[in-house]
């Protein structure tokens, strides 16, 4: 091998382990400090409410997990419908004038600043409509966040298979809904792994949380319309705070979250290799 | 024209039929093309020459695509297919690919049920399992799926495919079977059994035939028509257009010089 190859090689190979080494660093951070907390608090932090000031214990975090259950499951319920139901027209009718526009528009969604959409959700559905501060608006909020990362990657699942069997499936005199549904059959893996990796997207989204969320983490959510937290916006608090117990929260909160959102993109990628491919 | 010295009547009749893909003229006033009912009806020509296009314009799967302007007149069984509702249109003529195409993650038996249910033919299930194993009968595959009804359609063999979408065309009853070279992605073997099965179906149906292969449309068909160029240069019954054809393009196709 020329020295100029080999030194290319090297390069590249640095750039490499550069490019993953942050993404360890968090994670070993996170595991090594999270461990350590998970481990002293035990099955309790899954089951005990957070620690009020001034108290010296772990407790858990179950309200907050609660929370953003909640509201990730309700966003997911507002935005896949949506989703696919969006992406089988921009799947169908490709040279159309909406879905070339609506296409580049879920580019921009996807690279649209966090903050602004909770502030505007806040604004709109919060302050305009009265709805003020709860399960609802919040996952209102994910749910925008959501849409693009779920719609794009079920465009691309069924965009494959649609050059297969779209004529095959005219062939055979079908009409417009029954060869949207052989293209979900089709796609769904993908269409599936899409679901996912939104909801691994908004799981541990903060930004609009803080606009749309309560910081009484000591409550349950009864209802959508009931004020409630999540766990970023408490990692986002407690972290903050001057109390050494809320910091050791804030960390075995984080590594929780942490490995939720792997085993939904875990779940993603099963999900995507168990839908075939197609050449 | 030679005339097919025939009293079968004519399925699909083809007048001053014209048809462009984009800027491209690819089929150039084709006319006085009757097809008879239940043969086999072979449409052969050089690479280019039209036969798929002409094919796709008798289900109108040749709308699919944008570029595509059609002027002319086809008739099914004296209807004008162009002032039909394609989907009516298609399920009276079904068409089966050069590449095999099953729905890859559906079943094999969903294959064949699945435009059964979307079209209302069959509701009843049992009424539903007597069909899907009567067409695999017929295309003769039941014997190799009949314990992996459930398997995905993407794991058969290209020639097993291949015989799945005709069974999947056939259960909608069409009838005219459109074909597109059918047998030159699959074995020997397959192509041998879907040759003997076209000749068996043109008994109840009318098949029309895409072949690059002059010897194929000798062994299967009953009629001939030789596309060069987008022109059509003569249709006739297949012996009299091998033995005699009246214009010196087609002799010099049917001898392999062109």
């Amino acid at each position: 091998m020329r020295a100029r190859e080999v030194l290319a090689l090297s390069l590249t190979l640095v750039a490499t382990v550069l490019t993953f080494a942050p993404f360890f660093w968090i994670l070993g951070t996170i595991i090594y400090k999270g461990v350590s907390v998970l481990a002293k608090a035990g099955l309790g932090f899954l089951l005990n409410i957070p620690p009020l000031p001034g108290t010296n214990d772990l407790g858990g975090i179950v309200t907050v997990l609660e929370g953003s259950l909640l509201i990730v499951g309700m966003a997911t319920v507002i935005a896949a419908p949506l989703s696919l139901l969006s992406a089988i027209y921009i799947v169908l009718h490709e040279d159309s004038l909406i879905a070339r526009l609506g296409r580049t528009l879920l580019d921009l969604m996807v690279e649209f600043p966090t903050i602004v959409v909770g502030i505007s959700v806040f604004l709109i559905f919060g302050l305009a409509l009265g709805l003020g501060l709860n399960a609802l608006v919040a996952s209102i909020a994910l749910a925008v966040i959501m849409i693009p990362y779920t719609t794009i990657q079920a465009v691309e699942a069924m965009r494959i298979p649609k050059s297969v069997v779209y004529e095959a499936a005219a062939a055979l005199g079908l009409r417009e809904g029954h060869i949207a549904k052989i293209l979900l059959i089709e796609g769904r893996g993908g269409v599936v792994t899409g679901v996912l990796v939104g909801m691994a997207k908004i799981f541990g989204e903060t930004a609009p949380l803080l606009f749309t969320t309560a910081t009484s983490f000591d409550i349950f959510a009864n209802s959508p319309l009931s004020p409630v937290s999540a766990v970023p916006v408490l990692i986002f608090v407690y972290a903050f705070s001057p109390y050494t117990n809320w910091h050791e929260v804030a960390w075995g909160a984080s590594l929780l979250l942490s490995l939720i959102v792997l085993s939904i993109y875990l779940a993603a990628r099963v999900s995507l290799g168990r839908g075939g491919r197609y050449a | 024209m030679r005339d097919s010295g025939n009293s079968r009547p004519a399925v699909i009749e083809v007048e001053r039929l014209n048809v462009w893909l984009g800027r491209v003229h690819v089929l150039k006033d084709i006319r006085g093309l009757a097809i008879p009912k239940n043969s086999v009806f072979a449409i052969m020509g050089p690479s280019g020459s039209g036969k798929t296009t002409l094919l796709k314009t008798f289900n109108r799967i040749i709308e699919l695509s944008k570029e595509a302007r059609v002027e002319g007149r086809v008739t099914l069984n004296g209807e004008d297919i162009f002032s039909m509702d394609p989907v009516v249109l298609r399920r009276r003529v079904g068409m089966v690919f050069q590449q095999p195409n099953p729905f890859p993650h559906m079943s094999i038996y969903d294959n064949i049920a699945y435009a059964l249910r979307a079209h209302g033919i069959v509701k009843d299930k049992s009424r539903l399992r007597e069909v899907v194993g009567s067409v695999l009968e017929q295309v003769g595959l039941w014997d190799e799926v009949k314990y992996r009804l459930n398997s995905p359609a993407g794991k058969l063999s290209g020639g097993q495919q291949q015989r799945l979408v005709i069974a999947r065309a056939l259960a909608l009853r069409p009838e005219v079977l459109l074909m597109d070279e059918p047998t030159s992605m699959v074995d020997v073997v397959n192509a041998t059994r879907i040759e003997r099965l076209i000749i068996e179906l043109s008994k109840d149906i009318t098949i029309v035939l895409v072949t690059h292969n002059p010897q194929q449309a000798r062994r299967v068909a009953n009629y001939v028509a030789f596309l060069y160029n987008g022109r059509l240069i003569e249709w006739g019954p297949t012996e009299e257009v091998f033995t005699s054809p009246s214009h010196r393009l087609t002799e010099m196709y049917v001898v392999g010089k062109i």
